[in-house]
């Protein structure tokens, strides 16, 4: 009852959703209020049937029913109840759904608070929305159901991929889809404004709080499943230019473009048709991603779809939104009226050197990504892109622009002077440089670019906080005048200068883990010892372990700093029962923000001997903290009242009589 | 029942939802879209002079800011006076709207649903299920689920086709026999159903090759001449009748057409050995038996596992007996150097369980686990499968 | 500065930037990238030892030889030929003999694949893709098996 109460709720979301593509279409086309008011009911009507369904799926992995194909391929009555549950979306139909219905929250999250939005604009946003939709519930029905059922049911389940039994994957996939699926929002707003042939004063204002949202869990899920890839793989690595990171990085840095010139749009009426351009670019990249992700024409660890008709549905799904919305950017986009101008020195001027730069790199990552696929089609040849080819592009690009991010903030609008800026990065330049010099000193010389990364990371670090410092006026005003300034300063203000300090700290990660991580790989007895990171690590010995569906040889190794015990860690191989299949549990050990890692390699052929790889990597925790504090900064910044859009009926003879105090 | 009762009150809410403004009376006009720009332009002149007020923007910057920002402000309102709201749709075209909405949003859910739906099954959940019957690990129990659904509509004919095998390898002859004679009845003749029919008559004769089997394996024949098990039978008849002149032949095509690992080798190529010496023909090398681990099959291999049985009936009880002994030792000799093989314990178990060794079979089972522990899936199933047979596991005293 | 001027600051900006990119991929492209070969391939071209190779094939059964220290060597093949490999540092959870491997490494002097990473992926019954196509391409892949193959080795080989 409830996995087809489920598959029904799915079918008649389908239905709603082709009722909502075309009645606010219509309305918005028509001037008809009752029409267009249609999409607001359909949208959160076609959520809750999505939360429906997707409950009735998550019921029937936690029962245990294996009359579900899904369960029965995905799950095991021995699983942990918590990876019961995560299971129904660490498969491919799952996912799907749950990428569904992100897509129905996020639709419905606009027909809820969009009351202010002008009625016409909100219908034809809605109906963009349940385009998308309709394609996916589509796809998923056609090709992926997850509430396939199975007759006579079996008895026991085939198990989840045990590298993905684990905590970082309840988490990661659904930030990331919040990401990739929350730029849709901006894309409907485009196309919408495409069809219009105009852009209300409305719409950058509302794209940029979605794009932030969009954005934040982006960037957080992005930061998870990198350390997800590091401590549940056991290689120690925590970036490889994996084709799935790409597809995940790709809308970040388009989106992170949004995010900027959507604020020159706001400010300034200026980049309008570049950023509807920019939208509907993030939203492909994250359609791309889900492509690559979900065809598995890659192969990758996350690729759990092999099925080529899955494959051609979602590239027609992308080659039909893709192509489509750009073919009616290409004969739109002139109906639309161009912005203002601004000189290249000011905070525009910043702003699109922004954009430029981090297109550009959007665009090699997307090269390199695609290149390898589209060589073996075309020429059959195959090659792999790989670490090496993106550090030589994505870097050299990267610089600049991490060089020049502080002075954006610094520089007027429309006409910004250059020399005061730098005047006020003075001390920022001056202790960025003894950093360099500090590092330099502290390894006698030897590592000249690590110096200059960190003293890049502190630079940023320095000139975020430099911006701040400057606006609440400290060194001009009385400290307590300053401070009280701060307080009030506007949450838009931190988050600039959070979003930018968090990424001085990612980069300080970075290099520091680069350029200073020792690395050990050795065969070690029982009682041998090794130096790593200050410590010296003893190799006490193996034992075998049962957990509830798979076996594991525990290493222990007791920690010491000169002859006093510190602590003790455990290393270890597990077997997962049902699948055969081993995997690697790192041992790590945090402190502060570096971290010990210790991965077990193969068992030597004498009873004892085992391969154990031994990292220091010192800093490395500030490569996702850094995430972390870029995604607090885009908190802040979405909670400046100063994004909110009122409507004219009812506040008009406020905002006439006297101006809104913002905080 | 309840299921549609859910799925059509969903339907109801979610369409009259779907419709609901459509039906209401028109209310006034909305806003023309220039009067939104203006209010995010008010907006933005208000959060100037809060910048301005709190000191973090510099009045002369604010002084242009503003400019700008009126100007903008002007041109909005100008184009709001000129803008007028448009007439909105016709009453009728509404009406007809949501007529077409509510007829198409259930149409397209039930035809949708309809071709990808299970509207009938019920939820298995786990926990409801181990309770039904543990003994038969549920087998039975999707066997009683499949005979009252056959009893309530036993003209279903792919249930009965479905049910038919499992009857034969739960050795449940009857009731294969009837199955078989329901689906050829239902669905017309096929050869696996021939031929299961065919081997249903025979082992409820004991294992001969009744007058109604043989016609049902020469049916299945006649649709598939390649048809192993129909062959074999046929050629177990001639044997059974002492015709070794013809039986000889046919069991040595018999063994010839077989996979070399087939589970009813052993006894073809006995039969051929019988039916030479019979004949008085060569013995052949080939013809010596090859007894081969497999040799007695656990219900749920694929294969006629009761073929064995018949055949070896054929042969006398102390060969027999000799002959399945010598299997299973190499059997439990293999399981020792490669224990990775979850069939094979079963088979073993299995073995021992026939051959009327209980403690045997206790040890295998342990054995067993030692390799699968009873909450992998595979122990799981091998436990089931030896409680199904009253094996234990019990008992440490000996290992033979 | 004129209207003229600042539009042909930006144009000239951007075109800047993305002429360095295009200048940055074709670079990165010539020298980062890896072609995926087989064993018999390999033998037949013997690339230089700045071309970065993706050598794939199935791991030999009875190659894998450790030297006590943490370098391996092993063999990979695809059935017709084999190349010595050394690999220093730690082997994938999955790296068996008579299992799909990729080494991605260059070729040296004498002859024997220097590898800097091995990977064989996480699951079991994980083919590297490039593996099960060249072999495919061969005719020697068949019903998604590999055609008069060893058996895999036992266990002992790998975790």
């Amino acid at each position: 009852m409830i996995v087809e109460t489920g598959h029904y709720a799915l079918v008649l979301a389908l239905a709603v959703a082709l009722v909502q593509s075309v009645l606010p279409l219509a309305g918005a086309r028509l001037g008809d209020g009752r029409l267009m008011q249609t999409g607001t009911n359909t949208a959160i009507l076609g959520f809750l049937l999505l939360a429906l369904s997707f409950a009735c799926l998550v019921t029937a992995h936690v029962q245990s029913d294996f009359s579900v194909l899904n369960v029965f391929e995905n799950s095991n009555s021995a699983k942990p109840m918590l990876y019961k549950v995560t299971g129904v979306w660490g498969n491919h139909e799952g996912s799907m759904l749950l990428w569904v219905l992100i897509l129905g929250l996020f639709g419905a999250l606009v027909a809820g608070f969009g009351r202010d939005l002008p009625a016409s604009l909100k219908a034809n946003v809605l109906s963009v929305q349940a385009w998308i939709t309709t394609a996916f519930l589509l796809f998923i029905l056609a090709t992926s159901n997850p509430f396939q059922r199975l007759s006579p049911a079996p008895f026991e389940g085939q198990d989840l991929n045990p590298v993905l039994q684990d905590v970082g994957l309840a988490i990661h996939p659904p930030l990331l889809y919040l990401g990739y699926v929350g730029f849709s929002i901006a894309f409907s707003f485009a196309v919408a404004a495409l069809i219009d042939g105009r852009i209300d004063a409305a719409w950058a204002r509302w794209v940029r709080p979605w794009t932030l949202v969009a954005w934040i869990f982006l960037t957080l899920g992005i930061a998870m499943g990198s350390y997800w890839a590091y401590y549940e793989l056991g290689w120690g690595g925590w970036w490889f230019w994996d084709p799935v990171e790409n597809a995940s990085f790709m809308p970040w840095l388009s989106g992170t473009a949004l995010l900027h010139s959507a604020l020159v749009m706001e400010k300034r009426s200026a980049l309008k048709i570049w950023t509807v351009l920019l939208a509907i670019l993030t939203f492909s990249l994250s359609l791309l991603g889900t492509f690559l992700v979900r065809s598995g024409v890659l192969t990758s660890v996350h690729a759990f779809a092999t099925d080529p008709t899955r494959g051609v549905f979602i590239l027609a799904i992308l080659a039909i939104f893709v192509g489509g919305s750009l073919a009616l950017f290409a004969f739109r986009a002139a109906a639309l009226e161009a912005g203002g101008l601004f000189a290249p020195i000011s905070r525009e001027g910043a702003l699109v050197l922004n954009n430029l730069f981090l297109t550009t790199a959007a665009a090699t990552v997307l090269v390199g990504t695609l290149y390898p696929l589209v060589l073996d089609v075309l020429a059959g040849t195959k090659i792999s892109v790989g670490a090496p080819f993106f550090n030589m592009t994505f870097g050299p690009l990267m610089l600049p622009l991490l060089a020049v991010v502080p002075f954006g903030p610094l520089l007027a609008w429309k006409r910004g002077d250059l020399m005061a800026a730098a005047q006020r990065l003075w001390a920022a330049a001056g202790l960025a440089l003894v950093v360099v010099i500090a590092v330099l000193a502290y390894t006698r010389g030897g590592k000249i670019l690590a110096a200059l990364g960190i003293g890049l990371a502190a630079w940023l670090i320095l000139g975020s906080l430099t911006d701040l410092a400057g606006r609440a006026g400290f060194g001009r005003v009385a400290r307590g005048v300053a401070l009280r300034r701060l307080a009030g300063l506007p949450r838009s203000a931190f988050g600039t200068a959070l979003a930018h300090l968090g990424l001085g700290i990612t980069l300080l990660g970075i290099v520091s883990v680069v350029t200073f991580q020792t690395e050990l790989i050795t065969t070690m007895t029982p009682g041998q010892v090794v130096e790593a990171g200050g410590y010296a690590i003893r190799y006490e010995g193996t034992e075998k372990r049962q957990g509830p569906n798979y076996s594991e040889d525990a290493a222990r190794f007791t920690l010491m700093r000169g002859t006093d015990r510190v602590d003790t860690m455990e290393s270890a191989r597990r077997l997962y029962t049902a699948r055969q299949q081993p995997t690697t549990e790192a041992g790590i050990r945090t402190e502060l923000f570096s971290q010990l890692y210790i991965a077990l390699g193969d068992a030597g052929a004498n009873g004892g001997a085992t391969v154990v790889r031994v990292w220091w990597k010192p800093l490395v925790t500030l490569v996702w903290l850094g995430a972390v504090v870029m995604a607090l900064g885009g908190i802040a910044s979405l909670s400046d009242r100063r994004l909110r859009v009122g409507a004219p009926a009812r506040s008009r003879r406020r905002a006439l009589l006297q101006p809104e105090p913002a905080e | 029942m309840l299921f549609w009762v859910v799925a059509a009150s969903l339907t109801a809410i979610v369409t009259l939802a779907a419709v609901w403004p459509v039906l209401r009376p028109r209310t006034g006009a909305s806003p023309v879209r220039a009067e939104h720009d203006l209010e995010v332009y008010r907006a933005q002149l208000g959060e100037l002079d809060g910048d301005v007020a709190r000191g973090a923007l510099r009045s002369e910057d604010a002084q242009t800011a503003r400019a700008e920002i009126g100007r903008r402000l002007l041109r909005a309102a100008e184009q709001a006076e000129g803008a007028r709201a448009r007439p909105g749709a016709r009453r009728g075209g509404l009406i007809a709207v949501a007529v077409v909405v509510a007829v198409a949003v259930p149409a397209l859910s039930l035809a949708v649903y309809g071709t990808l739906g299970s509207p009938a099954m019920p939820d298995l959940p786990l926990e409801a299920r181990a309770g039904s019957d543990p003994s038969a690990g549920g087998m039975t129990a999707l066997i009683a689920q499949a005979e009252e659904r056959l009893k309530q509509a036993p003209d279903d004919g792919r249930g009965w086709d479905v049910l038919a095998p499992i009857y034969l390898r739960l050795s449940r002859y009857e009731d294969a026999a009837k199955a078989y004679r329901n689906a050829i009845r239902l669905l017309g003749s096929s050869a696996a159903r021939e031929a299961g029919l065919g081997q249903a008559a025979t082992e409820i004769a004991g294992g001969e090759v009744t007058q109604e089997a043989k016609s049902a394996f020469e049916r299945a024949l006649a649709l598939d001449p390649t048809l192993l098990q129909a062959r074999f039978f046929l050629a177990l008849d001639l044997s059974q009748e002492a015709r070794y002149a013809e039986a000889l032949p046919a069991w040595r095509q018999v063994v010839a057409d077989s996979p070399p690992n087939a589970p009813w080798m052993a006894m073809a190529k006995a039969a051929v050995a019988d039916a030479a010496q019979r004949t008085g023909a060569p013995a052949l090398a080939e013809a010596a038996p090859d007894p081969r681990p497999g040799a007695i099959e656990p219900p749920t291999s694929p294969g006629p596992d009761a073929d064995q049985v018949a055949a070896a009936s054929q042969l006398s009880s102390g060969d027999r007996q000799a002959m399945i002994e010598g299997m299973v030792a190499q059997l439990a000799e293999r399981l020792k150097s490669d224990p990775k093989d979850a069939e094979g314990w079963k088979k073993l178990i299995r073995s021992y369980n026939v051959l009327g060794q209980p403690d045997a079979a206790n040890a295998a089972l342990r054995d067993a686990q030692a390799t699968f522990p009873p909450e992998s899936p595979e122990g799981t199933d091998i436990a089931t499968f030896a409680r199904d047979l009253g094996v234990t596991g019990a008992g440490e005293t000996r290992t033979p | 500065m004129t209207r003229k001027q600042k539009r042909l600051s930006l144009i000239a900006g951007g075109l800047a930037v993305i002429g360095t990119a295009v200048g940055l991929v074709l670079w990165g492209l010539s020298s980062g990238m890896a072609y995926f070969k087989s064993p018999t391939e390999l033998l037949a071209e013997m690339p230089g030892s700045a071309q970065r190779i993706r050598l794939g094939g199935l791991v030999e059964t009875n190659s894998v030889q450790r030297d006590g220290t943490d370098t391996v060597h092993f063999r990979v093949t695809d059935t017709v030929d084999s190349v010595p490999v050394t690999y220093t540092g730690l082997l994938p959870d999955l790296f068996r003999e008579g299992q799909g491997v990729i080494a991605e490494g260059t070729l040296g002097s004498d002859r024997v694949f220097v590898a800097d990473s091995v990977l064989a992926k996480h699951d079991e019954t994980y083919m590297p893709k490039e593996v099960v196509d060249d072999l495919k391409k061969r005719g020697l892949w068949e019903d998604g098996k590999i055609k008069a193959q060893a058996e895999p080795a036992a266990a002992g080989a790998g975790t």
